[in-house]
């Protein structure tokens, strides 16, 4: 019990510290850490396919796409002079990270409340789920239901990743051209 | 199985910040990290309702995940395409003088 709270913990202050730094390398360095700790959270609650995609895709080639934009656009430098929120310095930033990772651990005392509506929508769907035994056979079953049961969306999801790989390459190219 | 109330508060948690990231931030690059904390949020809820079962394991939310993290990876890059270029015509990334600059 006390593993997936620290986990959940490290999400969230690392998540704080992606929206609150000044420094956006920091921030983005910071965003990794969530996904990496959200990953660690997925395998541990019983989905590791999805935590392999967050390793695969959040924490690997989205802050490479992050940290290759601060890079070609040198905003590490740039610092805005009237910051919106100038009420966030460091002390504020650890009382939030405090307030919220409390918060976390006292819903510990209150775990035992019941939700009806999820017991319903989990039984409607008995028929579909699986016995997790070891974690092979999860991924095993969920490779599986996705080709069998979602092959059209999954088929149509390479459409999508063509049509945003032509918006990029359009994109960059309209960049390029006006200098 | 973990009780769902841990994964309530800290979805909840995660929605406030990249809504906070979203509503005060003037840097393009911060927006797309809210909407990225956003999405994280999403997917954690999605994934924590579907091992609530006692024993049993649901395929469809994580197999729905799995599609929906690859959609949001494309989703960040054309933002990020756009960022860029935005950066190259304008020579900055603070929306408020984007705003002003439409012309």
């Amino acid at each position: 019990m006390i593993e997936i709270l620290f986990i959940l913990s490290l999400v969230i202050v690392s998540a704080l510290l992606a929206v609150t730094s000044k420094n956006i390398v920091y921030a983005v360095i910071a965003l990794l850490a969530t996904n990496v700790s959200l990953a660690i959270t997925y395998y541990m609650i019983g989905a590791p396919t999805v935590a392999l995609f967050q390793l695969a895709i959040f924490a690997g080639a989205v802050v490479v796409f992050f940290v290759i934009t601060v890079m070609l656009t040198t905003s590490g430098d740039v610092e805005f002079d009237d910051d919106t929120i100038p009420w966030i310095n460091k002390k504020i930033q650890l009382a939030l990270a405090i307030i919220s990772v409390e918060v976390l651990l006292g819903v510990t005392m209150v775990r035992d409340i019941s939700f009806p509506f999820m017991e319903y929508a989990s039984s409607a769907l008995e028929t579909l789920m699986i016995t997790p035994a070891k974690y092979d056979d999860i991924t095993t079953a969920v490779s599986q239901f996705l080709w069998q049961h979602r092959g059209l969306d999954l088929v149509s999801q390479s459409f999508v990743i063509f049509a945003a790989i032509i918006c990029c390459i359009a994109l960059l190219k309209i960049g390029r051209g006006s200098e | 199985m973990y009780p769902i109330s841990f994964f309530i508060v800290t979805t909840g948690i995660l929605f406030f910040f990249g809504l906070v990231a979203l509503i005060v931030k003037r840097d393009l690059v911060r927006l797309l990290i809210g909407i990225e904390i956003l999405f994280n949020a999403a997917n954690l809820f999605f994934v924590a309702l579907s091992t609530q079962s006692v024993g049993l394991i649901d395929p469809l939310p994580q197999s729905i995940v799995m599609m929906a993290l690859v959609l949001d990876g494309t989703v960040i890059a054309v933002g990020l395409a756009l960022a860029l270029n935005v950066f190259k015509h304008y020579k900055t990334f603070d929306i408020r003088k984007l705003r002003r600059l439409k012309w």
